[in-house]
């Protein structure tokens, strides 16, 4: 009984103690990587000191919880009750959003903004959260149009340009 | 009042008066919104701001700051929604009064309040900041790192999480501080640190990327996990009758708001004090005063009065440690520290003397601020709510694009692809209960701490005793360690939230 009252209870423990495991192995890649540099030279501190200490900081911080992983805990929650679980709506909506964050880095890069507006928009109102196609297609374009003219052309931010928001901005210059 | 006279002259242009009411506007629009905090707002702000007026910026930003305290009333009253951390015990009798058919009155006092704290905040600010500016020149970098050090340990105490996790926030922070060529090294090839031989990296972290990924990005991802519930508003008075409190309510608010004021100002200065604690302790507080503490919870005029007058209190008080010794107490306020530096402006000892009408432009744009808010608060208020009829299917995809407008400005698509990674990471590290405020106070004060210790190993020659080589530092030295050690108790900010 012990022994599986045992089995049972491991899973929650390595799980809690998985994050600063992370910690650990990036603060020892970090120091690492600040060994390289000097931590003295002839005019005083080295340009290494400062990452040196920090580093080694957050590895022995990191090191303490996971020997310890009980000193992270709050004392009004216990390891297990943080965690409460979401319908399969909330999944799939979450898997729609999730999904829309690497889409945005790769759409600043390789499309215009006015694109990037309207597919979010399809993936997001229409995909995910079930609006009206054609309200979802309308609100991108239009929040797309209010980027560039708006945002880049009025107030001076930049947004990401293809042939389209270049004409469109010429239109108005 | 020469210094304010000019702070005047500077502020009542229609161009300063136009950003300071949008500044204000935005502030409490965000406030009112769960969700987008004024860290992701003022983040997406501050690429755009570059073109403009210093001191037009400036005023726009710190208003978005100081309104936001504000606009998270109405959400608490008439919905029990908190907009806003700060306003989460504001949601337990503001809320009971509106159900009571008091909603126009707890609005009321609730403005009244936070306007009279706010205009007493930044009257102590005009007052206490001369003096404190020519104390912090008597500072040297040895000094200068041990106040840097107190301040990281009281926000690590304040902050109520489990030490050794904040502990390694901070750390965290600090070491992506570090993150790009070395700013101190005099050569003429960079030398770049922790970049793992990234050419993109070199020029460090970039701090928009940084907070838009950890408040904009992983807050829509957090938002996508809840379920959507039924908002029950009940309506504001539809006449400007229905928001006068009574007399009795009146009598009962007066003392607390002067409980809060003082008290707010105070927490609000103290680095990690800030607005959210300010209103917590102003809850406990009221409750031991109070001649009737069985009616907290159930609608108490004592228990809405005191905490929100201390929250707006407390975001005034945060600001004289910014403005005068350029020391953030909070996330926000770093945030606001790094957009004071973009414009070229070093909040410190030297703005006060040396750029006075920046400075003092800024304490006027509060004065005229704080009435701009009361006057958007109390009629606007049911206008302004309907913002939170707006269904997630459009607000999401709307937050998402501002922040890659705002990311995108600040430094193009490689900046898109750090905050989307840190989107992710502040997600995940939100679910276990982690600390992103403090990791970003920590970037933004890290260079900082750096140059004051590396200035000082050097004046020394390498000697670490001029850490310990005047009372100054020693003291500060003993409040860091104290701070630290305070931290190790348990269950230290547990009997305040059981309180509230």
């Amino acid at each position: 009984m012990g022994w599986a009252m045992g089995r049972v209870a491991m899973p929650g423990r390595v799980k809690e103690r998985l994050p600063f495991l992370a910690n650990l192995t990036l603060s020892l890649l970090l120091l690492w990587q600040a060994r390289g540099l000097d931590s003295w030279s002839i005019l005083g501190p080295g340009p290494g000191l400062f990452p040196q200490l920090t580093t080694a900081f957050c590895a022995v911080v990191a090191g303490l919880l996971v020997l310890f992983p009980g000193l992270a805990r709050t004392p009004d929650k216990s390891a297990e009750d943080g965690e409460t679980e979401i319908g399969p709506a909330e999944r799939r909506l979450f898997l729609a959003y999730g999904l829309a964050l690497p889409f945005l880095a790769l759409a600043s890069v390789f499309t215009g903004f006015i694109a990037m507006s309207a597919f979010l928009a399809l993936a997001l109102t229409w995909g995910a959260e079930r609006r009206s196609w054609r309200g979802a297609l309308v609100f991108g374009l239009l929040c797309g149009l209010a980027g560039v003219v708006g945002f880049d052309h009025l107030l001076g931010a930049s947004v990401p340009a293809t042939v389209l928001e270049q004409s469109i901005l010429r239109l108005f210059r | 009042m020469e210094n304010l006279l000019l702070g005047f002259s500077v502020v009542v242009t229609p161009a300063n008066l136009l950003y300071c009411l949008i500044g204000t506007f935005l502030g409490t629009a965000i406030g009112i919104l769960p969700g987008v905090g004024p860290l992701a707002t003022i983040a997406i702000l501050m690429p755009l701001t570059v073109h403009m007026d210093v001191t037009s910026a400036l005023i726009m930003l710190c208003g978005i700051y100081y309104g936001v305290a504000y606009g998270g009333t109405a959400t608490s009253v008439l919905l029990r929604i908190p907009g806003e951390a700060s306003s989460v015990v504001t949601c337990l009798d503001g809320y009971m009064m509106a159900r009571n058919g008091r909603a126009g009155a707890a609005l009321t006092i609730a403005a009244i309040g936070s306007f009279i704290a706010g205009t007493i905040g930044t009257i102590a600010i005009s007052y206490a900041s001369p003096p404190l500016a020519k104390l912090v020149f008597a500072f040297g970098p040895a000094q200068y790192t041990a106040l840097m050090l107190a301040a990281l340990a009281a926000v690590t105490y304040f902050s109520g999480g489990p030490l050794l996790k904040v502990l390694l926030m901070v750390g965290f922070g600090l070491t992506l501080g570090c993150v790009g060529a070395d700013p101190m090294t005099l050569t003429l090839t960079l030398t770049p640190r922790l970049t793992f031989g990234s050419l993109d990296m070199v020029g460090g972290i970039d701090l928009t990327a940084l907070a838009i990924g950890l408040f904009g990005f992983s807050e829509i991802l957090w938002m996508a996990r809840q379920p959507l519930a039924k908002l029950k508003l009940i309506p504001p008075p539809k006449t400007l009758l229905g928001f006068l409190p009574n007399r009795e309510e009146v009598r009962r608010s007066v003392m607390p708001v002067a409980r809060g004021t003082v008290l707010g100002f105070m927490v609000g200065v103290l680095p990690g004090g800030g607005a959210m604690l300010a209103s917590f302790l102003s809850y406990a507080v009221e409750r031991k005063f109070c001649r009737y503490p069985e009616q907290f919870g159930k609608g108490a005029v004592e228990g809405l009065a005191g905490p929100e007058t201390a929250n707006n209190a407390g975001t005034s008080g945060a600001l004289l440690p910014l403005l005068c010794m350029g020391l953030p107490a909070n996330a926000v306020s770093a945030l606001l520290l790094t957009a004071f530096m973009i414009h070229g402006v070093a909040p410190g000892p030297a703005m006060v003397e040396r750029q006075p009408e920046i400075f003092w432009g800024l304490i006027a744009s509060m004065y005229i601020g704080n009435v701009m808010l009361l006057v958007l608060n109390l009629p606007l208020i049911g206008l302004l709510v309907k913002i939170l009829e707006v269904p997630r299917a459009y607000l999401s995809p709307l937050i998402l694009l501002l922040c890659v407008i705002g990311v995108y400005s600040s430094g193009g698509a490689s900046a898109v692809t750090v905050a989307v990674a840190f989107g992710f990471l502040g997600y995940f590290l939100r679910r276990l209960d982690f600390d992103l405020g403090l990791l970003i106070l920590a970037y933004v004060l890290g260079p900082i701490l750096e140059r004051s210790v590396r200035q000082a190993l050097t004046i020394s020659g390498g000697e670490a005793k001029i850490f310990v080589a005047d009372p100054l530092s020693i003291g500060l030295l003993v409040a860091a360690a104290v701070f630290l050690a305070a931290g190790l108790m348990p269950n230290r900010k547990l009997s305040l939230r059981e309180d509230a």
